[in-house]
C-alpha cells in the first residue's frame, strides 16, 4: 500500500502531446478513477505509472520514492489489462503464480499463495483450467488474482470491465469494490464509462485532451462540474444561455431568452452585460402547470414524453426555442404532451459557466 | 417437383474428381514409379531387369559410401535448420514488434527474394564467399584472419547455402505467428517482475514453439531434398543424397539405385517428421496431465 503522486507529468509522441502536465496526489488505499473519452490520455497516464511508457517529463512517486526512471519490473505494481493478457499456455495456477515464481519462491509457498488468491477472487476449483476454458468474467478474476499475487504497492486497471456484458460488469464492480476495501490497496482505474466511475471511485479525475479537467469525489464532479466538458461528459445536463442583468454580492440576475429572468450564484467574471451559461441537470428541474401572468420565470411546452416507470423524461421546448431534457419522479401525476409548463429549479442546482459572447 | 429438380443437380462430390485426378498423376504416380524402379536390377545402359529384387536396398543400407552420404545429408540439414531457426526467430520477433511502415516493405522484399530461383541466389553467395570474395577481403582487411577462409565447395558452403534457401520462408512463417502474440502478454510478464530474458523464455518462446517446430520441420525437409544449393555451393564435391541421386541418373545411368536412394530419402524424411509429431503429442499429453513442467 502506498501513495501515488504525479507531478507535472507529460508525454509527447513527436510533436503530438498525449499527456500534458498531469499532477495528482493519490493517498494510500484510495480508489481513483481516470475518466475520459478515448484519446484523452488516461491510458497513457496509467501506462506511465506502470512503467510501460516512459514519461517525457515530470515526476512519478510511489510511496514517496521517485520511480519515474525505474524499469516496470522493479516498480512492484499489479496491473489488469483491458484484454486481461493471461498467458494462454499456462493454466490458472501458472498464471497467478507467474510473478511469484519469477521472484523465486519455493513450490509449496507459491501453491499456498495461489490458492489463497484464487479463493479471494472466488475461483478456488479452477487452478488446472486454461484461460481458453474460462468465461470472460472468470478470466477477469484470474487477471485480478495474478495482479495481486506479489502484494503490489499499487493496483492499476485499464478498462478491465469493458469486455463484459452489463449484468456481469455490475457484479464485478461490486466484487472489485469489496476486494479493494478488504485489501485496502491503492487503486487507479481507467474507464470511459461514467457510471462505472461514479460507482467505484473515491475520487474521479476527469481527463480531456491530455490534461485533467477536474479531480473530485463523484458527488463534486456531478454537482459542481468545473467546466462544460465535465458537465456534459458526466451525466446529462441542459444549458441555458443568458446575460447578466444586475448583481449583488454573491448573486446575480440573469436574463434568459424569451424575456424571463432568474437569479443565480455568481461566477468569477460576473459583470452586468456579460454572457453566462447556466447548467442544470434534468432531474433538478421542477415542472408545474403554467400560470398566466405569474413570476417572470422560464416556461415551455412539453413536446415529448418517455415513461420509464420510476421516472419520466420530458422534452420541453423553452420560450427561447431550445429543447430541454427534464427528468421527474413518475409519482401519480404525469404531465401531457402539449401542456404549458413553468420551469423552475433551486438556485444552488444551477452551475454557472462563463458564456460565449455572441 | 423438388424431386425432379434434385435429380438434375450434380452431387458436389463429383467436383472433387478432377483435383483427385491431378493429385494422383502428379503426386502418386511419380512416387509409385520410382518405388517400382527401385525394385529392379540395373543392367547398364539404362536397362533394368524384369525380375524384382531387394538388392538395391541391401547395397544402399550396407555400403558405407551410401550410408555416409545419408548421414552427411541428415547432418547438414540439421545444422542448417538450427542456424536458420536461430536467425529467423529474433528477426521475425523484431519485425513483428516494430511499428513502422518499413516492416511491410521488408516482408514484401523477403517474399520476392524467396521467389527468386536458387541458382541466382547461390551465385550471389559464391561471389561473397569465394577466396577472393567480399567477405574474405573484408575479414583480411580488418585483420581478423590472415588466410582466406574456405567457405565454398565444402560442407560449410552447403550449410550456408541451405540456410539462405530456407531463411526467408522461416522469417515469414515466424513473423505471422509472432504477430498473433499480443504485446500485452510481455508487458504483463514485465510487470510481474520478469526480465526480458525471462519473458522470452517463459512467454514468447512457449507461445512460438509450435511454429518453431513446424518451421523447423519444413526447413529440414527442404534441406534434405535441396539439390541446387548443395550442388552449386558444394562445387559437386559435397555428395548429399540429392546430389548423389542426380549423379547416378545422369553420369552412371543407374536408374534403379537412384530410385532406391530417392525412396530411402523420402522414407527417412517421413519417419523423422512422424517421430517429431509423435514426440510432441506425447509431451503435450504429459503437460496436460499436470506432470511437472
Amino acid at each position: 500500500m502506498a501513495s501515488v503522486v504525479l507531478e507535472r507529468v507529460c508525454k509527447f509522441y513527436g510533436r503530438q502531446t498525449a499527456v500534458e502536465n498531469v499532477s495528482v496526489a493519490i493517498s494510500e488505499g484510495e480508489f481513483v478513477v481516470l475518466l475520459g473519452p478515448s484519446g484523452c490520455g488516461k491510458t497513457t497516464t496509467l501506462r506511465m505509472i506502470a512503467g510501460l511508457v516512459e514519461a517525457s517529463s515530470g515526476t512519478i512517486r510511489i510511496g514517496g520514492a521517485d520511480i519515474t526512471r525505474l524499469p516496470a519490473r522493479n516498480r512492484n505494481i499489479g496491473m489488469v489489462f483491458q484484454d486481461y493478457a493471461l498467458f494462454p499456455h499456462l493454466d490458472v495456477a501458472g498464471n497467478v503464480g507467474f510473478g511469484l515464481r519469477e521472484r523465486g519462491g519455493d513450490r509449496v509457498t507459491i501453491g499456498r499463495r495461489v490458492n489463497q488468491l484464487l479463493s479471494l477472487v472466488r475461483l478456488a476449483a479452477f487452478e488446472r483450467r486454461y484461460p481458453s476454458e474460462l468465461s470472460g468474467g472468470q478470466q477477469q478474476r484470474v487477471a485480478l488474482a495474478r495482479a495481486l499475487a506479489c502484494s503490489p504497492a499499487v493496483l492499476l486497471m485499464d478498462e478491465p470491465l469493458g469486455a463484459l456484458d452489463l449484468k456481469l460488469r455490475e457484479a464485478m464492480q461490486v466484487e472489485l469494490q469489496r476486494l479493494q476495501r478488504e485489501l485496502c490497496i491503492t487503486t487507479i482505474f481507467v474507464t470511459h464509462d461514467q457510471n462505472e466511475a461514479m460507482a467505484l471511485a473515491d475520487r474521479i479525475a476527469v481527463m480531456n485532451e491530455g490534461h485533467i479537467e477536474q479531480i473530485g469525489t463523484p458527488e463534486e464532479i456531478y454537482r459542481r462540474p468545473s467546466s462544460e466538458f465535465v458537465a456534459t461528459f458526466v451525466g446529462k445536463i441542459n444549458f441555458l444561455d443568458g446575460t447578466v442583468q444586475e448583481m449583488s454580492e454573491a448573486r446575480c440576475i440573469v436574463a434568459l431568452g424569451g424575456g424571463s429572468f432568474v437569479s443565480a450564484a455568481c461566477s468569477t467574471d460576473c459583470r452586468p452585460g456579460n454572457p453566462v451559461r447556466l447548467g442544470i441537470r434534468p432531474e433538478n428541474f421542477v415542472l408545474s402547470p403554467a400560470r398566466n401572468g405569474g413570476a417572470p420565470g422560464p416556461c415551455g411546452i412539453i413536446e415529448q414524453r418517455r415513461y420509464f416507470g420510476n421516472i419520466v423524461h420530458y422534452l420541453v421546448r423553452g420560450a427561447g426555442g431550445q429543447l430541454l431534457l427534464v427528468e421527474q419522479a413518475a409519482g401519480s401525476s404525469v404531465l401531457d404532451v402539449g401542456a404549458q409548463v413553468a420551469i423552475g429549479w433551486r438556485e444552488e442546482d444551477a452551475v454557472v459557466f462563463p458564456g460565449v459572447r455572441a | 417437383m423438388s424431386e425432379t429438380r434434385l435429380a438434375g443437380v450434380i452431387p458436389w462430390r463429383r467436383f472433387l474428381w478432377p483435383p483427385l485426378l491431378i493429385a494422383t498423376v502428379l503426386l502418386v504416380v511419380p512416387h509409385a514409379s520410382f518405388l517400382w524402379m527401385s525394385l529392379h536390377r540395373n543392367l547398364g545402359m539404362g536397362l533394368v531387369s524384369a525380375t524384382l529384387t531387394l538388392d538395391n536396398y541391401r547395397r544402399v543400407l550396407t555400403d558405407s559410401f551410401y550410408l555416409g552420404s545419408l548421414w552427411l545429408t541428415f547432418r547438414l540439414s540439421l545444422i542448417a535448420t538450427a542456424i536458420a531457426l536461430a536467425a529467423a526467430f529474433p528477426t521475425a520477433y523484431v519485425l513483428a514488434r516494430t511499428r513502422s511502415r518499413w516492416v511491410s516493405l521488408l516482408i514484401a522484399l523477403l517474399l520476392v527474394a524467396s521467389f527468386m530461383t536458387v541458382v541466382i541466389k547461390a551465385l550471389g553467395l559464391s561471389l561473397v564467399l569465394g577466396q577472393e570474395g567480399i567477405l574474405n577481403h573484408f575479414l583480411q582487411a580488418i585483420g581478423i584472419i590472415a588466410q582466406p577462409l574456405l567457405l565454398l565447395n565444402n560442407d560449410t558452403g552447403v550449410v550456408i547455402g541451405l540456410v539462405q534457401y530456407t531463411l526467408p520462408l522461416l522469417v515469414m512463417l515466424l513473423f505471422s505467428v509472432m504477430q498473433t502474440i499480443p504485446p500485452s502478454l510481455e508487458e504483463a510478464a514485465e510487470l510481474l517482475g520478469a526480465t526480458r530474458l525471462a519473458t522470452l523464455r517463459r512467454v514468447v518462446l512457449p507461445l512460438a514453439m509450435p511454429s518453431l517446430i513446424a518451421g523447423g520441420l519444413i526447413s529440414f525437409n527442404l534441406d534434405m531434398g535441396a539439390f541446387t544449393s548443395a550442388v552449386l555451393l558444394g562445387g559437386g564435391k559435397v555428395l548429399t543424397l540429392p546430389v548423389l541421386i542426380q549423379r547416378k541418373i545422369f553420369l552412371d545411368v543407374d536408374y534403379p539405385i537412384a530410385a532406391c536412394l530417392a525412396t530411402v530419402l523420402v522414407a527417412i524424411v517421413f519417419a523423422f517428421n512422424l517421430l517429431s509429431v509423435l514426440l510432441l503429442r506425447q509431451r503435450r499429453k504429459t503437460a496436460a496431465e499436470g506432470v511437472p513442467k
